[in-house]
């Protein structure tokens, strides 16, 4: 049996107690700044690496911002460019297609209609011309009307063509025909050129000439730019 | 036992101060690590941001020599002068080549606009219908844009095939040498 056995007067115990618990402060205290010192050590070594990472990317965008200043010219050549065209564009703006509407016209005159006179004018304010009283001209209407059916095809057409598209000129057709039949096809005719809108018969009157009875007619169209088309600046330009 | 009391309070103030300085370095290492991490992912979008403008940049150096040629295509289509002989020279090609004869053309009065000039003119051709419609086609491809106006058709004679044809158009020069 193991007896053991202080002899020590209790002043020497206390301070060998006190001695005991202040080795294990300063153990404590001693991991605690250990600790700290690593973590110290720690945040700073991070930061060097983020701040050699941003030597880096500096040294890049250097790199870079030089590249840049090499390329700058061709960046100047494209404004020009963009200059240009835009001056062209605003210079042109839209201009109706002409030869596709004297083409149209050209191919689908039908045998019984004789052109005259052909004349359009661009102007912001046309094809508002309202319908005249003309006895011979709703018989003309109602012949088209009949040739047509009840509600006119042509008219609907051209109701969604005006919807579509802005009108910005005026065409004038001027001839005679065999009959007001004839007149009234024609008027069908004209409703499906997709550069017409807003067609109105002004004037139909018949006449003799060398024991022939042929009629005359005259006909007001808004000219209509289709929305695809391209203006006579970019074709001009291509 | 007084002076050792007195000991003890000091030694826990200096640990408390200690502490306190020690978590004011920790947070301030702290902060500045954050910035420098926001500094770097700032730079970091700005170069890929440098990098897709150098990729634009490239295709644009690429399509450098189309681009020089467009923009001398458009000069033609409208240049620093009137070069109104070159004009009238070129219409008459045109008609020319489409069998019209170019009766008359004349200019009216120049109007200056913010970029450009604009100068109307009008012309009188004779010949027959078709070769209108292809001489239209023509000018409308260049190399000078016309813009045409309005268009006046009237037959010369009912027995032939003969169309008298006036057209008020309007060409454009820069004035900016």
């Amino acid at each position: 049996m193991d007896i053991r056995i202080n002899l020590l007067p209790p002043e020497i115990k206390y301070q060998l107690e006190q001695r005991k618990k202040q080795q294990k402060i300063m153990m404590l205290a001693a991991v605690i700044f250990v600790l700290f010192i690593c973590l110290a050590v720690g945040l700073q070594i991070a930061k060097e690496k983020v701040n050699r990472d941003i030597a880096k990317l500096q040294q890049q965008k250097m790199l870079l911002e030089q590249q840049v200043a090499t390329l700058k010219p061709y960046a100047e050549l494209q404004a020009k460019k963009e200059q240009v065209d835009n001056r062209v564009k605003k210079a042109m703006g839209t201009s109706p297609d002409y030869p596709s509407l004297l083409e149209g016209i050209g191919l689908y005159l039908p045998p019984n209609i004789w052109l005259e006179d052909f004349s359009t004018n661009l102007s912001k304010n046309s094809g508002k011309n309202e319908t005249k009283d003309n006895e011979m001209l709703n018989k003309v209407n109602q012949v088209t009307e009949a040739v047509a059916g009840k509600v006119p095809e042509n008219v609907n057409q051209a109701a969604s063509k005006e919807k579509q598209v802005v009108s910005y000129g005026e065409v004038m057709l001027r001839g005679y025909a065999l009959n007001n039949f004839a007149v009234a096809n024609w008027l069908k005719e004209l409703a499906k050129f997709p550069q017409l809108t807003d067609i109105r018969l002004q004037s139909t009157a018949e006449r003799e000439n060398a024991g022939d009875i042929f009629t005359t007619f005259e006909i007001r169209a808004s000219l209509a730019e289709p929305k695809d088309k391209k203006s006579a600046g970019q074709r001009a330009g291509e | 036992m007084k002076k050792k009391g007195q000991k003890n309070y000091l030694s826990i103030f200096l640990v408390m101060i200690a502490g306190v300085l020690m978590l004011f370095f920790i947070h301030h290492q702290l902060m500045s690590l954050t910035e420098a991490r926001q500094e770097a992912a700032a730079l970091g979008e700005n170069l890929s941001q440098t990098n897709v403008q150098i990729q634009s940049l490239v295709k644009l150096q690429n399509q450098a020599v189309d681009m020089q040629e467009q923009i001398d295509k458009l000069a033609q289509v409208m240049p620093e002068e009137p070069l109104e002989d070159l004009l009238i020279g070129d219409l008459q090609i045109k008609a020319s080549s489409h069998d019209l004869q170019l009766v008359q053309v004349s200019f009216d009065q120049y109007a200056s606009q913010k970029d450009y000039v604009e100068m109307p003119f009008n012309m009188t051709l004779e010949g027959q219908y078709l070769d209108l419609i292809y001489f239209l086609k023509d000018l409308q491809r260049g190399p000078r844009a016309v813009q045409v106006r309005g268009i006046n058709i009237t037959k010369v004679d009912p027995d032939l095939p003969l169309i008298k044809i006036a057209i008020s158009a309007c060409t454009f020069y820069t004035n900016n040498k």
